[in-house]
């Protein structure tokens, strides 16, 4: 049975060390088993995402003019500005996991708190978006008056898909920043340290994740309006 | 300094890349490109994913068990 590794890197300040659980051989073998049950997990959040996609694609395929009609009627700098935000974010927990690879806790704490706050940015937006459709009477299950007006077929479906959507990846960013939040805080107060690196490094590649299904959002709901009718 | 998988310099033109692409996505949207608009908005956004993770997520390079120095020396450990 392995016995508990103590670490030698560890900074002075910190009196906690390294456990490696018992079930573990080694330090390497356990890391390998986090990162790899954290691509598990974002496997299925793959699969959810794919199922939506699809249905994306399938409605689309069927109310070209509809769904063009959405794209143009959506807030094209606000979502844009977003993606700017999230490519960001995505920069700045990267740096923060090599930062906190090499030993420099603080610099990692302040790029793990820029990406927070980013994700508040990007809820902040997302919320603002919303707010603006909800003005122009553009509601969830194709309700409200903007309907009234615009009677394309297909543009209800583009709205409610939108609010599906766009809806659950917000959750997904509300929940990445708040486990980031929990990771800055844990390295802040020494409890993730060097050796455990791979903590905070998990946790970084869900939040890409969550970068990389808005990058397919974004186009979708944003920025191709399709052929000119 | 510890041997990082990806370098900061990498991470540093990743993003660099990633707000290009963005950039190019945005103009791009603006372009009369009409069926074909599907098509290369998505192209782009696959560049940028595969961006995301080869050089965010480090799939393709499995990070070194020598990376984190507190890796015991020992006779079956590689490093």
């Amino acid at each position: 049975m392995a016995e508990p590794l103590v670490s030698t890197t560890l900074e002075p300040s910190s009196r906690r060390a390294v456990v490696v659980a018992d079930h573990f051989e080694d330090l390497p073998k356990q890391q390998h088993a986090a990162r790899f049950g954290m691509w598990i997990f974002l496997a299925t959040e793959v699969l959810f995402f794919a199922g939506l996609f699809a249905l994306y694609a399938s409605y689309r395929a069927e109310h070209p003019l509809g769904f063009g009609e959405g794209v143009r009627h959506n807030t094209l700098i606000l979502g844009s500005i977003n993606t700017a935000v999230l490519l960001c974010s995505s920069f700045s927990v990267a740096l923060g996991v090599h930062m906190l690879r090499d030993g420099r806790r603080w610099a990692s704490v302040g790029l793990v708190a820029v990406t927070v706050l980013l994700a508040l940015c990007f809820v902040a937006i997302k919320l603002t978006e919303y707010g603006i459709h909800f003005r122009e009477g553009i509601f969830p299950g194709g309700v409200g008056t903007f309907f009234d007006e615009h009677r394309e077929p297909g543009i209800k479906l583009f709205f409610t898909l939108y609010y599906a959507m766009t809806g659950l990846h917000a959750l997904h960013v509300i929940v990445g920043g708040s486990v980031l939040a929990v990771l800055g805080w844990k390295i802040a107060r020494a409890r993730i340290l060097q050796p455990s690196a791979y903590v905070l490094e998990i946790g970084a590649i869900y939040w890409h994740l969550v970068d990389v299904i808005w990058i397919f959002l974004w186009p979708l709901f944003y920025l191709v309006p399709g052929a000119v009718p | 300094m510890t041997s990082h998988a990806v370098s900061r310099r990498a991470i540093v033109w990743t993003w660099v890349a990633l707000m290009l692409l963005a950039g190019l996505s945005f103009g791009l949207s603006f372009a009369h490109l009409g069926d074909y608009g599907y098509a290369v908005a998505l192209l782009v956004a696959a560049a940028k994913a595969t961006l995301v993770v080869v050089f965010f997520m480090e799939l393709l390079v499995e990070p070194s068990p020598c990376a984190s120095r507190s890796s015991r020396r020992s006779a079956s450990s590689p490093c």
